[in-house]
Order: structure tokens, then sequence, then C-alpha cells
């Protein structure tokens, strides 16, 4: 224990060395590297600059929009097919093979197809969002419905349970760890995609930003919008992960008593 | 019974296809949906076929499988290394942790632009984006396979007398190998993604310049085609990659 310890810092400490050196060499370079490498302290700045004014906000807020409106538009209709598809288990069968074709379209390769079918404006991001994570919760709930069991779906009908009574006590409680599992990779994707599209075309959001900065040589703003989205992804993550965490417990406490 | 629940099932798939490859040619063709939203399946194929007979087709899949595929080595044996060092030792895995916890959660397609940059508009860019994308799928991997998945195998070997160099030729790189088999269809999945992304900003040949392209000269069509081939492409290795997993992995005890 006391020996793990002692690794554990001196392998953060040695990581952190790392760091400080590598950013180091880098704050080090000549000026003709730093005009298309930009330096640390550059981005530092650069980020304070953008935090300041009220640009960060808008394009935050854009890019946020398209990915959170997209996801919630995908879940519903991820839930909508699913339930439609399981109504009937040679429809299910019938599907399956359509459904695998086209998730296996590289969903990111769309990207210029919604650009020039929408524009470049919001409702293209948006489009292009529902479009490729629509499948991420799709397929957790299209699996999850049909590994419920049908010896238990028998039992509670006979014990009487109504259409209503199925949906509330058996199915929901079936697919609503995996759904909410699935939000989580949905959420990151659905940020990725929409910043995509706004580096091939757009007039908002930090996709947006990074691209126009590479345009006009600001190397600098290029990374402080990478780095805000990295942040970005990560306190989303953090906060799907609060709201995930009791659905998850909760399923696994009812595999236990099964 | 069973035999013929599935021939119901496969009549039916077929007939879907031909219902929705009709339909979508007869809505196409008629204009009620416009073709320049939804090319007709026909006019697809034709350009495909364009393609594949005036020679655009093949250099430009070899152009994106050819980003894929050092950009998947590069990051298979970095990913080799990672993996074997965080598994093995501890101090190489808080060491390492810290990193991939920080570039874990940044989206890596984002630094294409930056890529495109320091290192102009040759392969360079859609190479480190793929590698830096497989790397952590095959780090992690890695890890598991000599770490967790290893032990039961390790004693046993161990019992048995192995040397150190026994142990790693015999039992940490088929695991490795394993490791890296089954998860190949995840990491070529989205390597692949990577590349043809990579491809739209700038790039001069590859399957993504060609939907890039399409955008640029309004051409829907030619996006629809793109975006066919890339699609096949795609199945194809994800088919191959499947069968691939379950053959390495059948010599594996039920319970490993």
């Amino acid at each position: 224990m006391n020996t793990r310890l002692r690794t554990k810092l001196l392998a953060w400490a040695a990581a952190a060395l790392t760091i400080v050196l590598l950013l180091g060499w880098w704050q080090g370079i000549d000026a003709r590297t730093a005009s298309f490498l930009s330096r640390p302290v550059d981005v530092i700045q650069d980020l304070g600059n953008w935090a300041t004014s009220p640009d960060l906000r808008a394009d935050i807020g854009v890019t946020l929009a398209e990915a959170i409106v997209g996801l919630i538009v995908a879940a519903i209709a991820a839930i909508v097919l699913a339930a439609i598809l399981n109504t009937s288990r040679l429809l299910a069968d019938v599907a399956e093979p359509f459904i695998a074709a086209t998730n296996s379209i590289p969903k990111l390769a769309l990207a210029p197809l919604f650009i020039l079918v929408f524009g470049i404006g919001f409702n293209a991001k948006v489009n292009f969002v529902v479009v490729s994570v629509f499948f991420i919760p799709f397929y957790a709930l299209f699996f999850a419905l049909r590994t419920v069991d049908p010896t238990i779906r028998a039992h509670v009908r006979i014990l009487g349970a109504g259409r209503l009574h199925l949906i509330r006590d058996l199915y929901i409680p079936a697919v609503i760890g995996s759904l909410t599992a699935s939000m989580r990779s949905a959420l990151a994707f659905a940020l990725v995609t929409a910043v995509i599209a706004e580096l091939i075309a757009a007039t908002a959001g930090i996709g947006y930003q990074i691209s126009s900065a590479g345009q006009n040589g600001q190397p600098a703003r290029m990374l402080s919008g990478v780095l805000v989205i990295g942040i970005l992804g990560f306190v989303l993550d953090r906060l799907l992960l609060l709201v995930e965490r009791p659905f998850s417990r909760w399923r696994i406490a009812g595999r236990r008593t099964t | 019974m069973k035999g013929r629940r599935r021939f119901t099932t496969v009549s039916l798939q077929i007939a879907m296809l031909v219902v929705i490859l009709g339909v979508w040619e007869l809505l196409t063709r008629t204009g009620v949906i416009k073709p320049f939203l939804l090319a007709p399946p026909s006019a697809i194929g034709r350009q495909i076929i364009a393609w594949a007979t005036s020679g655009v087709l093949w250099p430009a899949m070899g152009e994106t499988l050819y980003v894929l595929l050092i950009g998947y080595l590069v990051g298979v044996v970095g990913g080799v290394v990672i993996g074997m060092l965080t598994g093995r030792i501890p101090f190489f895995r808080y060491y390492f942790d810290v990193f991939i916890v920080f570039l874990n959660s940044l989206p890596r397609l984002v630094l294409i632009p930056f890529f495109i940059i320091l290192f102009g508009f040759g392969h360079a860019p859609g190479i480190i984006v793929t590698a830096l994308i497989v790397i952590f799928i095959v780090a992690l991997n890695t890890r598991v396979a000599v770490d967790e998945f290893g032990v039961d195998f390790v004693q046993n070997a161990r019992v048995l007398g192995a040397t150190p160099i026994q142990l790693l030729t015999s039992v940490y790189l088929p695991g490795v190998a394993l490791s890296i088999v089954s998860s190949a269809r995840l990491s070529i999945g989205l390597g692949f993604q990577a590349a043809v992304v990579a491809q739209f900003f700038g790039s001069p040949a590859g399957l993504g310049f060609l939907i890039a392209q399409g955008q640029q000269s309004y051409n829907s069509t030619q996006i629809y085609a793109g975006i066919a081939v890339t699609s096949i492409l795609a199945y194809l290795m994800d088919l191959l990659l499947g069968q691939a997993g379950k053959r390495a992995g059948r010599w594996l005890p039920a319970n490993a």
C-alpha cells in the first residue's frame, strides 16, 4: 500500500515534469515556428481575450445548441422507431440488416451533404447531428428491447398486466439503463459532429472560430478553440455521468435480485 | 418451422430492398423529391461506374486506404508499447493515465485544421489523426490483455517453468495480438472515418476529397456516390474484421 502510493506520487511528479518541460520547450521555439504553432502563453492570452469578449459565450451557445437540440431529437426518434420495430418479432428481423447497413455508413462523411442540402446555418448542423447520433441510442434500445425475456413478459401478462403496465413495469425498466448509458457516448459524438460541420462551413460556433482562425493565420485561436471543445466535452460528460449513475446502479441492483 | 421463418424473413427483406429502391427512384425521377436533395439510385450507380471506368475511383480509394493503413500501423505500434508498459509496470500506468485522461476527452478530429497548418495538405494530417484515434483503443485493449486477461495464463505458464522470454512470446504477445484483432473492428472503423474526414479539408485526393468536391461544385449526385463507396468499403471492412475477430478468439476457453 505504501509503495503503491509512492509509485503513484512519483509517476504524477514525472508526468507533471514532462508537461512542464514540454510547455517550456514549446514556449522557447523561434519566432518563425511560433507564427504557425503559436506559444503556450499566446494560447492562454487568446483564451483570456476570447473569454472576456461576448464572443466566447455566443460561440459556445451556438455549438451547444446544435449538439443538444440534435441529440434530443435523435433520442426521441430512436425511442419511437425502436418501439415500433419491436412490436413484432418479424418486423424487427426484417429490419435488422437494413439498420446494420445504415449504421455502417461513416456518419461524419455525410457532413458535406448536409451543408449542400440545408445550407451553412443552424438547421444544417442540427439535421446532421440528428442523423449522425440517432443510431447510438437507437441500437441500444433496439437490442435492449429484443432481449426482454419472453418468459417474463408472459408471466407479467398472465398476472393481468395491460399494455400500459407492460410498458411501465417491464419495457421501461428493461431499457432505461442502456438508454442513459448510450446517451453519454451520443452526447460526445453530437459535440464532435456539430464541430466538424462547423469546420466545413458555418457562420458561428467554436468550429467556425477554429476554421476561420486557420484561414487568418491565428494558430493561438485555433488551439484555444480546441481547448474549449475539450473542456466542454469533459464537463458535459461529467454532468451526464451524474444523471446516469442512479439508473445504472438501480439496474445492477435489479439484476442481482432476479 | 425455423427454416420457413427464415425464408419468410429473407424474402421480405429482399422485397423491402426492392420497394425502397423503387420508391426512391420513382420519387426522385418524377420530381416529387428534388434530385438535388436526394439523387436517384440509378444516377448514383452511373456516377460510381463512371468513376470506376475513368480511373478516378481506385486511386481515390487507394489514397484513403493508404492514410488509414499508415495511421493504423503507427497507432498499433504506439498503442502496444503504451499498453504493455501500463499493463505491466505500475509507474507507467499512473504516468500515462495523466495524459490518456486528458487526451481522450478531446475530440481529436478537431485537431485536423491545426495539423494542416503545421504539416500542409499532404497525407500527414490524416495519418496523425488516425493514429491518435487508434493508439488509445489499442493501448487500452493491450493493457487489459497483459494485465487482467493474462493472470491465469501467466500463473499456469510459471508453474510449468516458463522463462520470462517464453512468457513474453507464448503468453503476452499472443494475448496482445488477440486484443488487437478483436479491437480492430472498432479502431479501423473509427480510423477510416478519421481518414475520410481529414480529406474534406483541402486534401487533393481521396474519397473524402471526392465528397468535398461534390459539395463545392453543388453536385449532390457526386456526394451520394462518394458516400456510397465509402459506406460499402466500411461495411466490407467491418464484415471481414468481424469474422477475423471471431476466428481469433476461437481457441480461448469460454470463460476467459
